[in-house]
Parts: C-alpha cells; sequence; structure tokens
C-alpha cells in the first residue's frame, strides 16, 4: 500500500476503502481529483518486498528495543545498527512510526551513504523515507540524534525494504499514448512528455465498439463485423472500415483506450486509426496489435484505414476495442512544448574522463599527463584516471599545472563542488581545489584512501568550475594558490550542483553527457523550458464544490517573467470559480508561491517568498464560500486570508499546467508532483501528503 | 522507436503564418500550436519574432537547416540540409516549397536552448501585464 493510500484511505469520507474506490467516489459524489506524480515513473510496488532487518541488533548507550519497538534516550548521537544486504547506489524504503519524541534530529544511513533526516520527528506517526545506499559498510543505522548531541524519542514497526514505487500514471512522449516516455538519461535525450496517464483510473468500461457493424470506405468488406478484410476499390487515397458518427456528441471530450489488431497489409501503407478528429499511425507491418489513447474533440467518424495504391489492396482488422479512460488526463500535442522527463542535478559533463576536461600550464609548470581507466574507482570499477602535475619550480601564481571542468545554470546559482581524490603513489600529497570564478579555494591532504573533498561558499552565478592540481603563490593570501610541486593522483567524480537543490540525495551524479546519467536515488521532475511547455487537461468539473485542496512539489528556476505552474481555467483571474499557483507573480516578482482562488467577483490570494533558484512544497486549501484560504510551503508557518471572494462554487474547466491557457506567463522550472482535491481535507492530511510529496522530491 | 532532438526555432513576424501552417501541414497534430510565444528586441510591443523551442523527431531536424558555431571563423553559420526531401513531402503535403524555402532562409533554426538563442540573437520574450 503507497503512502498515498494510507493518506487518503478514508480520509474525509468516514469510511474505510481503498484508493481507487474512493476516486470512484469522488466522481459520483461531483467532486473531482487531479493527480499527477512525476516521481510514479519508477518501477512498480513490490507488494512482498523482502524485509531487510533480520539479523541482531547492536545499541550504542541509551538505545534499546527491537524492530518493533525501540526507545532512544541518548545524550550523545548514538545509533542502532544491524548488517543488511545493501548494494551501493540502490534505494531502499525505510518505514516506522514516531510513537513519541522529545528531543533530538534523527536519521538514518545505510552503508556509508549521505544520512537521511526523519522530517518533523515531533509530529507523532508514520514515516516513509528512502534512503540510498552508500559506499557499503553492510550496516543501517538509525541515530539518536546529531553529531555532539543525542535524542529522546521512540519508534516502532521499523522495515527496510528494497524500493519499488507505485506507478501513479504512465508517461507518454506522444499524446496519444503510443511512445512511453523512457527512464531519462539512458542515452536518449531526457524524453518529452505528451500524456500523463493516471493509471489508477483502469480501464475496465465497456467495449462500445464490441460487435459494431464497421461499413466500407472506400472498399468492399467481407464481414460487417471484425474480424474482417477490406479490399480497395480505388488505385489511390484510403480505403478500409468505418462507423459514421461513431464519435457522437456524448463521446467527444473524454479520453478513450483505443486497442486495434490487425493482421493483414497487403500494401505495406501505414494503418491509421481515425477517432473522431484524431489520427493516430499505428504502423505499417502486416500484422500488428497496439493500445493508444484519443481525446476527440469534434463528433465524427470512426475509421480503420490504409492508404491504396492499387485495386484489390487489403487490409484485414481482427478487433477493435474502444473503452472509455475516465478520468483528466493531460496532454500536449505540439511535440515542442512537451515538457521533459529529466533526473539531472550534477551540471558537469565527463565526470569520470578526466581527458575531457581542460588542462592548463603556466610558467615552468607542465601539461598535466592524463592516464585514463588507469585506478580501481570508489564504486569498484575501473574508471579512475591517473593525473600527473609537475608545477616546477616557479613559486609565483603564475606557475601552475591543472585541470578542470565546470558547467552553467540557467540563473545565479549557489553551488557545492566536489571531487574524487586519492593518491596514486600512495604517499600522501597537498592538493589546490578552487572556483576560479568564484574566489574560493583550499588546499586538501590527499591521501592512500579515497576521499570526496568539496569546496563549497562562494557567490551565486550561472558559470562555476572545479579546477584540481598546483599553483604557486601564498595560499594563505591567495585562494588559489597552493598544492606541492609534484602530484601524481587517481581523480574521479566531479560533482557540482546547485547547494539548494535536494535533501539527502547521492553526492555523486555520473554524467556522461546531457543525454546519459546516472537516474537512482535522484528525483525524477518534468522540466519546463520557461518559453512554452505547458499541459491541459480536458474539462474538470468542480461545480460541485467551494472547496479546493492542493498539493504540489516544485523548485523554481527563474524570476524574469511570470511564471504560472497550474491554473484551472485558461481565465483564472477573471472568470468565476477558478484557482491557480504562480511562481514568479510578476516579472522580476521573487514570490516562490502564490495560490489565488477566484469566486463570483473577487480574488483570495496568498504569497509567499523566496528568489530563484529554490525548491518548494506547497499544500493547502481554499474555499470561495466562507471565504478562507490557508497554505504554507516547506512546511513553514502557513498563510491565511479571508478576503471576500464573490461567493459560490468552482467551475468546470480546464486544469492548465506549466502556462496559463497555453499562451502566457510560461513557467521556468521543475514540476515533480501535482495534486488537486476538489474537498476539504484535514490540516494534518495535507501536511501528511506534504511529507509524502517531499520524500520523493527531497526537497527539505 | 523516435529519436528526438533539441531545436529552438524563431521565426520573424512577417512569415510566421506561413510558417504555423507548413509545420502543421507538414508534421501533423504534432506541428500544430508552434510559434504562439511573442518576442521583441525590447521585451515590448510590437513583436517582431515567435519562438518555438522543445524536441522535434530527428528525421524532421535534419531538413531544417540548422546553424552551428564554427570556431574557425568566430561566427554562427547555416549547415545545409536536405532541400529535395523537404521539396518532395511539401509537395506531398500541399504546401508552396518556395514559401517553405523563403521562411526558412529568413528563420534561426539552432541546438541552443531558447535563452541562449535568444541571447545571441537579442531578443526577449514579450512579457504580458495581466497579472
Amino acid at each position: 500500500m503507497s503512502a498515498l493510500d494510507r493518506v487518503f484511505r478514508g480520509r474525509g469520507l468516514g469510511q474505510e476503502r481503498p484508493l481507487a474506490a474512493i476516486i470512484a467516489g469522488l466522481w459520483r459524489n461531483g467532486e473531482q481529483g487531479v493527480w499527477y506524480d512525476v516521481e510514479a515513473h519508477r518501477d512498480t510496488w513490490n507488494s512482498v518486498g523482502t524485509e531487510l532487518l533480520t539479523g541482531a541488533w547492536t545499541f550504542s548507550p541509551g538505545i534499546s528495543g527491537n524492530s518493533s519497538a525501540m526507545a532512544f534516550a541518548s545524550s550523545t548521537n548514538g545509533a542502532a545498527a544491524m548488517p543488511i544486504s545493501a548494494v551501493s547506489g540502490k534505494v531502499y524504503k525505510v518505514t516506522f512510526e514516531i510513537t513519541s519524541y522529545t528531543s533530538g534530529s534523527p536519521q538514518v544511513i545505510i552503508g556509508q551513504g549521505v544520512g537521511v533526516p526523519i522530517p518533523t520527528p515531533a509530529s507523532l506517526g508514520a514515516r516513509e523515507l528512502t534512503v540510498t545506499a552508500g559506499s557499503v559498510d553492510g550496516i543501517f543505522r538509525i541515530y539518536a540524534g546529531v553529531v555532539g548531541v543525542g535524542g529522546t524519542y521512540s519508534i516502532r514497526n521499523l522495515s527496510v525494504k528494497e524500493w519499488t514505487g507505485q506507478s501513479l500514471c504512465s508517461l507518454y512522449q506522444d499524446t496519444a499514448g503510443t511512445l512511453p516516455a523512457p527512464m531519462p538519461g539512458q542515452g536518449q535525450v531526457d524524453p518529452p512528455v505528451g500524456l500523463l496517464l493516471d493509471r489508477r483510473l483502469a480501464a475496465s468500461t465497456a467495449n462500445i465498439a464490441s460487435g459494431a457493424a464497421w461499413s466500407a470506405l472506400n472498399s468492399t468488406v467481407s464481414s460487417a463485423t471484425l474480424p474482417s478484410t477490406a479490399t480497395s476499390t480505388a488505385s489511390s487515397g484510403v480505403f478500409g472500415f468505418t462507423i459514421a458518427g461513431f464519435f457522437n456528441a456524448s463521446r467527444i471530450n473524454k479520453w478513450w483506450a483505443v486497442d486495434v489488431q490487425w493482421s493483414g497489409n497487403s500494401g505495406g501503407g501505414s494503418v491509421v486509426a481515425q477517432c473522431g478528429n484524431t489520427y493516430t499511425t499505428l504502423g505499417s507491418s502486416t500484422t500488428g496489435t497496439i493500445t493508444f489513447y484519443v481525446y476527440p474533440t469534434t463528433a465524427s467518424a470512426v475509421a480503420i484505414y490504409t492508404v491504396s495504391s492499387a485495386v484489390g489492396q487489403q487490409l484485414t482488422v481482427g478487433m477493435v476495442s474502444i473503452r472509455e479512460r475516465p478520468g483528466n488526463h493531460a496532454f500536449q500535442a505540439t511535440t515542442t512544448s512537451r515538457p521533459t522527463l529529466s533526473a539531472r542535478y550534477n551540471i558537469c559533463t565527463s565526470t569520470e574522463n578526466v581527458a575531457a576536461w581542460t588542462k592548463v600550464n603556466g610558467d615552468t609548470g607542465s601539461v598535466p599527463v592524463i592516464t585514463p581507466d588507469a585506478g580501481l574507482a570508489p564504486n569498484g570499477t575501473m574508471t579512475a584516471d591517473r593525473c600527473v602535475m609537475e608545477r616546477g619550480s616557479g613559486n609565483t601564481s603564475a606557475a601552475f599545472s591543472l585541470v578542470y571542468t565546470g558547467g552553467n545554470f540557467s540563473i545565479a546559482t549557489q553551488s557545492i563542488r566536489s571531487v574524487w581524490l586519492k593518491s596514486y603513489s600512495g604517499a600522501p600529497q597537498s592538493v589546490l581545489l578552487y572556483d576560479g570564478s568564484q574566489a574560493v579555494g583550499r588546499v586538501v591532504s590527499v591521501t592512500a584512501d579515497w576521499q570526496q573533498f568539496f569546496v563549497i561558499g562562494g557567490t551565486a552565478s550561472t558559470g562555476t568550475s572545479l579546477v584540481i592540481g598546483t599553483r604557486g603563490g601564498d595560499p594563505g593570501t591567495y585562494y588559489a594558490s597552493g598544492g606541492q610541486q609534484s602530484l601524481d593522483l587517481l581523480v574521479w567524480g566531479i560533482d557540482i550542483r546547485a547547494a539548494n537543490d535536494g535533501v539527502g540525495l547521492p553526492p555523486y551524479q555520473r554524467v556522461v553527457d546531457a543525454s546519459t546519467y546516472d537516474t537512482v536515488g535522484f528525483p525524477l521532475y518534468l522540466r519546463f523550458d520557461g518559453v512554452d511547455d505547458w499541459l491541459q487537461t480536458g474539462n474538470v468539473d468542480f461545480s460541485g464544490t467551494d472547496v479546493v485542496t492542493m498539493a504540489t512539489a516544485y523548485r523554481k528556476l527563474s524570476d524574469a517573467a511570470v511564471g504560472e505552474i497550474f491554473a484551472l481555467s485558461g481565465n483564472p483571474t477573471t472568470s468565476s470559480g477558478t484557482f491557480g499557483f504562480y511562481t514568479p507573480e510578476s516579472a522580476n516578482g521573487t514570490a516562490a508561491a502564490v495560490f489565488f482562488a477566484r469566486g463570483a467577483s473577487s480574488i483570495i490570494s496568498g504569497q509567499r517568498l523566496g528568489a530563484a533558484p529554490i525548491s518548494c512544497v506547497a499544500g493547502g486549501w481554499v474555499s470561495i464560500s466562507m471565504p478562507y484560504m490557508r497554505y504554507g510551503i516547506n512546511q513553514g508557518s502557513s498563510l491565511t486570508s479571508s478576503a471576500a471572494t464573490g461567493g459560490g462554487n468552482f467551475g468546470n474547466y480546464p486544469l492548465y499546467i506549466g502556462r496559463r491557457s497555453g499562451t502566457s506567463f510560461p513557467f521556468n522550472g521543475r514540476l515533480y508532483s501535482l495534486i488537486i482535491r476538489g474537498t476539504a481535507t484535514p490540516d494534518a492530511t495535507i501536511a501528511q501528503v506534504e511529507r509524502h510529496l517531499n520524500q520523493k522530491a527531497r526537497i527539505y | 522507436m523516435t529519436i528526438w532532438t533539441h531545436r529552438t526555432i524563431i521565426v520573424p513576424d512577417a512569415v510566421v503564418v506561413p510558417a504555423r501552417m507548413a509545420c502543421e501541414a507538414l508534421a501533423g497534430s504534432g506541428g500544430s500550436g508552434m510559434y504562439t510565444v511573442p518576442l521583441s528586441p525590447t521585451g515590448e510591443l510590437p513583436v517582431t519574432h515567435w519562438v518555438s523551442s522543445g524536441v522535434i523527431d530527428q528525421d524532421f531536424a535534419a531538413l531544417l537547416p540548422t546553424k552551428a558555431y564554427s570556431p574557425e571563423t568566430d561566427s554562427w553559420v547555416t549547415e545545409q540540409s536536405n532541400s529535395s526531401i523537404l521539396e518532395d513531402l511539401c509537395t506531398q503535403a500541399g504546401v508552396p516549397y518556395e514559401v517553405i524555402s523563403q521562411v526558412l532562409l529568413l528563420s534561426d533554426i539552432s541546438t541552443q536552448s531558447a535563452e541562449e538563442a535568444l541571447s545571441r540573437l537579442g531578443l526577449k520574450l514579450v512579457q504580458s501585464n495581466e497579472g
């Protein structure tokens, strides 16, 4: 059962029901919900996942118990520890319940990975963390508190399983849903997303094409019902099967799942399916089976046909199934206007290929000599490059031998720079690390063991780099001086990312190029380019309610122009019964969040500030009849408003995501999740949903 | 399997109508709704150009003359595309090739991001005053 299932299981409806039935109930009761979760593109849940906490616990002083019930009363940051079988880089699901809390900032670590803080421990109840295993020492640890400070709290029902996630939606590259969006970073351009199909609304409706009588289209047919063979009666044009007026007024403006199976295509041309005013190319093979999705908006026929180049050509169709796919699935027909699915955080490329970096030398310094794949890297692969740098006798800053690489952000950003270094010779070496554009650097001591060194600081900038090597001058007075005269190093895994981009993410992301990079442990997001990317749904009927609950996780990457993340209606500030979300609210504005709603006459809204780049999880609700609004970002204090709205209920409009009405205010940034629910939701539940979204987006 | 590639296409206002019609005729629904983002040197009206930026089918991208940076000349040069294939497609789609070739001649097509392309050409998004 997913965390979202637990959150909404019966909440607000007073009884226990599984989520799918709750959604069905929402439709029947006139409430509407829209749920999009980019994170859900991962694997499906393994409902019987193997429990990894099967060994014996060892406890630091002040900690006792077992997986079922464990108490922390430690004055230092001791841990409860158990050996587990974990793979470095793999993601694990850690679940438990906090039953009491007094003090401490507990966190969880698998192997020697990055500690994942337990968010808001003072809020008792269930927790679900996704934790990436670090370089393996094979031990799961849960700490009492941070370094030097303990903690007092208790937990129960602690579980660690291999993480696989519930697919809440299917992502497709095209609006017809024939091309699934692959996992990004796998050697192709980050896939465009033309259709977000909510998988929880399964196609269990009746096949309205079952037993239908098909007419001949420029052909003769062997049978009025399928299976049937159409034989072309003309040497040009199209031929096949059709049913006039099939997509009538009651069938348009809805989503349909269409299955077509054909077993004969003598002409070899593309087989096309017309559903109302939508045309989907199925393929040109002799036989084929395909499922696709259509959203016809104009009443018209259904037809299956191909191009005729001679009389007597034949097309044999075995089956056509047309089932309604309830729900308001987001789509984008224009290929250049589709957001892209991505998980890129490290702005460098060739992160394990030092030969591709820039090599420079000055005065008595020599050009660095790179030997690729000369040593075992921290991840156990033979991908660490040997780097020999000689400064020579020069002792001014003009004498240097350096390697470097970097990248650019779309907006001035503070960055975290890191690289793994190890002495090739085995002897300790002092090495200079710095960012030339940021006037920040340090001299580090490299040993015979791998260490990940960080250079943090400097002002926000669009360009940043990490320089490694040796340079003359006084390291005490100049950030870019230092390092011993001769260096012989193994270098691996450079990583430069925004300082405020994600919490608890793996500290290194391998990037070969813009299309090829590791994604495990890195939250997925849809990237909206701030120019022309957007999605829309069909009309979502909120007319039965005056209350809307929303929760969304996103990252704002520009303040240059108004960005609308979502809005009900293409005219949300002038139409009645609308709501929406801006970031920023104006050109050169700094609002991190503006949630607004409009009743019959006026707008109620609230703003939270935060200049780009900034990541947020926003959650709250609004009633235009009360009127009242309450929402917050990043678990901060809630903003409330009682501004008059003119009352009424919300309307029946399309939901636009990423750009108002598809024509203005393009959002520049990332969208991780979006949940909209047309009913009141308890504040505690909203907070739980926000925690759920944050666990996926890793924003705080 | 569709192979996608990124293009930023900037079209002068004078030819945006035939550009939109041609894209829809040649690329179907995927080519509809293009060039809807207005540009100008000042970011204010009047609009001088329109832009679409995103991924397109690599086969289609190969038909578009694309600008690339030449280090030798320190300038942006246009790489030639297969005009004969494009002419055939125009004929099949009923789109006058001479109109398309003129649109392509006046347009700026590159692999840059929209921000980079706009910066190179000295153009800005035209902002709406509505809030």
